[in-house]
């Protein structure tokens, strides 16, 4: 769990429309280790998908578009691969399930043949690492494997027999059937319910132990990540405002949008009382606020934060923040 | 997604009391009584299939209301709670059973009568987005209950929307935008105040957040509180959320397909749930606290379909503690002692204690 396998540093993802350009991701920083989970949390527009795309090179484009930065897998920068060669390491080397089993799914074909295909494609065709009878077994494997019940027969349903948590858990199946080193989950359970939820972040977490994936983990539900996630990232408008080892990060949060983040989440025996609430609106992407993105809403707003862009420094071991209050001077 | 919202920023009024010391009083009034209702929808008879099936979304469910009282309805989709919503305000008529409001059975009531009465009472859905109509203007949609139900006219009736505006922190200049000019907090602001004009007695929250981010839904679920408090309000707010559930609600009643398998107040709930489902939820319930390790068992399985429900004991399939008992009889919402309903055929006692889990 040291060496990183993928570095991302300084990413900028803009999209070009009429009305303006949309700073979506505007200067993104972190790396994942190897066997590591990891997580992106942040609201709404934050970014967090997008630079999820941006690994994998799907932003669509146009309108979007990568204009700066390195994304670094494995010691190479994919940004710099040809879109065949970036053809085949989605799937076999990074593999991405979205939030939505239901439209992620093809309901013109059965279960099994979605999870061949990709075995076909990649493992026969392209490596020759099985032979093309094989392939039934493993798809039936990897169904065994995320814990399909009965998946001799259930192989040859559709998707529209399946339920909600089945669905997304033959999308896990189809993900790691030619063995990923990174599996990218954006919002993986926020369309299933919450015992479901807890038996597919538990899946997650097995499969990790299993086979050493790594995981990026994106969503907007802290508890998703307070329980899955070894180090986090916090994105605000485009940036990541803070980055933690989990324990950190919730004990002493210093960023003062993970606070307020933090203190807005209910939670079930607190005390009663009124929620903490971050006054103002996500501020727009096109004509962002100069200096710091969040000064306008921040409390502890100064001179230096309507002016200059804070930049990110090391406070702890794990821990970065980006906030003028941590660099020298103000203390807080 | 770009902020298209509108440049006036939103200041949240601080409440002076926070919620803490709210002032409601819990009268001892039954405002909403729901007795032995249930509620069946015939699935649609295609060419093939000549018998209509029957979706069992409530069946045989017994509660009551407090006036002043913020009641709480949590349960996975399909558990049947948004279905309860809609039978406690007559906008759908149960199968069987009585639901009773201040007294007044809702069965007596035509269509007229009944629309009356919903002057009295307020719904508030998920989506602002499609529970607003997207050709009104904020003051059109604010307008609209007060003319409807003939409360006032002219300047008292402008008054009456200047006023409600600023109770849910909107703006007079709002008053000519259209829903698509605003964020989804503020949209949901707006249904709010369609619900305030009427000044109703009890108004039903349907998942009023779960389509908010959650600083907005921190501030949507504080002013909600905070009107509460102010005009005494009862609520009934149905949510998929335990931890959203446990922060506004005094009593819960936990829904498992159909059914409330507990019933009890808030604390309680929290510290001594008896109900295996209840357990469970409480145990899956993602909680921000890194801390906090999970104990007990994942429910293995999923929720059972509403067509066929399983015989007996709705949660027996993936219950851990289930014998032959919970397959052939079901088991009756009984008191355990101080007001704890649960239904389960083993727990006798508020004392009761389960064996650890394997």
């Amino acid at each position: 769990m040291s060496k990183p396998l993928l570095k991302v540093q300084g990413l900028k993802t803009y999209f070009f429309l009429e009305r303006g350009v949309v700073k979506a991701v505007d200067g993104v920083d972190f790396e994942i280790k190897k066997g590591e989970i990891f997580g992106v949390v942040g609201e709404t527009g934050c970014g967090k998908s997008v630079t999820a795309l941006s690994i994998l090179r799907l932003v669509q484009s146009p309108p979007g578009k990568i204009v700066e930065g390195k994304i670094i897998f494995e010691g190479e920068n994919l940004l710099k691969k040809s879109k065949e060669r970036m053809r085949k390491i989605r799937g076999t080397k990074i593999s991405m399930i979205f939030q939505d089993p239901h439209t992620s799914l093809d309901p013109v074909f059965t279960v099994g043949h979605q999870i061949a295909e990709p075995i076909e494609l990649h493992q026969v065709i392209e490596q020759h690492l099985i032979s093309a009878d094989e392939v039934p077994k493993k798809v039936i494997e990897m169904l065994k494997l995320v814990k399909i019940p009965d998946p001799e027969h259930r192989v040859v349903e559709y998707p529209h027999q399946f339920s909600g948590g089945m669905k997304q858990r033959t999308m896990i199946a189809m993900m790691l059937s030619c063995n990923p080193s990174l599996l990218i989950a954006d919002e993986p359970t926020t369309a299933v319910d919450v015992t479901i939820q807890a038996q597919i972040l538990d899946l997650m977490r097995e499969l990790r132990r299993k086979l050493g994936t790594s995981i990026l983990i994106i969503t907007h539900n802290l508890g998703v990540i307070a329980e899955m996630c070894d180090r986090v990232a916090v994105m605000y408008a485009g940036n990541i405002v803070e980055q933690a080892d989990i324990m950190t990060l919730f004990e002493s949060p210093k960023h003062p949008y993970t606070r307020a983040l933090l203190a807005a989440v209910p939670k079930v025996g607190a005390k009663k009382g009124e929620l903490e609430s971050i006054t103002g609106m996500v501020p727009s992407l096109i004509t962002p606020p100069p200096g710091c993105k969040f000064h306008p809403r921040c409390p502890h707003a100064m001179d230096i934060c309507r002016k200059k862009f804070p930049q990110m420094i090391k406070i702890g071991k794990e821990h970065l923040v980006s906030c003028h209050l941590y660099s020298g001077g103000a203390k807080k | 997604m770009i902020s298209r919202a509108p440049k006036a920023k939103l200041k949240v009024a601080k409440t002076k009391a926070p919620a803490t010391s709210r002032k409601v009083k819990v009268s001892k009034k039954k405002l909403i009584e729901v007795k032995g209702v249930k509620k069946y929808f015939e699935t649609k008879r295609g060419i093939f299939a000549r018998e209509s099936k029957w979706v069992h979304a409530v069946d045989d469910v017994n509660f009551y209301i407090r006036k002043g009282e913020v009641f709480g309805l949590v349960g996975e989709s399909g558990c049947g709670k948004t279905t309860v919503g809609k039978l406690i305000l007559g906008l759908i008529r149960p199968t069987a059973g009585e639901i009773y409001f201040d007294g007044r059975s809702l069965a007596g009531f035509d269509e007229e009568e009944l629309r009356k009465l919903r002057r009295r009472m307020g719904i508030i859905y998920q989506h602002p987005q499609s529970s607003l109509n997207p050709r009104m203007t904020v003051h059109t949609t604010l307008s609209r209950p007060i003319d409807i139900h003939k409360i006032a006219e002219g300047s008292k009736k402008e008054e009456i929307i200047f006023k409600v505006l600023e109770e849910v922190g909107l703006e007079p200049q709002h008053l000519d935008r259209y829903p698509h000019e605003f964020s989804g907090g503020q949209q949901q602001r707006i249904a709010i105040g369609r619900v305030l004009v009427l000044n109703p007695e009890f108004v039903v929250l349907d998942e009023p957040t779960s389509a908010l981010d959650v600083s907005v839904q921190a501030h949507i679920l504080n002013l909600l509180s905070e009107l509460q408090g102010k005009f005494g309000f009862t609520y009934l707010l149905i949510s998929h959320d335990l931890n959203i559930v446990d922060h506004m609600s005094d009593r819960i009643a936990v829904m498992y397909v159909g059914k409330i398998v507990e019933l009890t107040d808030k604390k309680e709930l929290r510290e001594n749930a008896l109900h295996p489902y209840t357990r469970s939820l409480l145990v899956v319930a993602p909680i921000a606290d890194p801390t906090r390790k999970r104990k007990g068992v994942v429910l293995k399985g999923e929720v059972p379909s509403v067509i066929s429900p399983p015989p007996g004991c709705r949660f027996h399939p993936r219950c851990s503690y289930a014998k032959p008992i919970c397959k052939q009889s079901e088991p009756e919402l009984h008191d355990v002692g101080d007001g704890h309903m649960v239904a389960c055929h083993f727990v006798k006692d508020r004392k009761h204690k389960w064996p650890s889990p394997h």
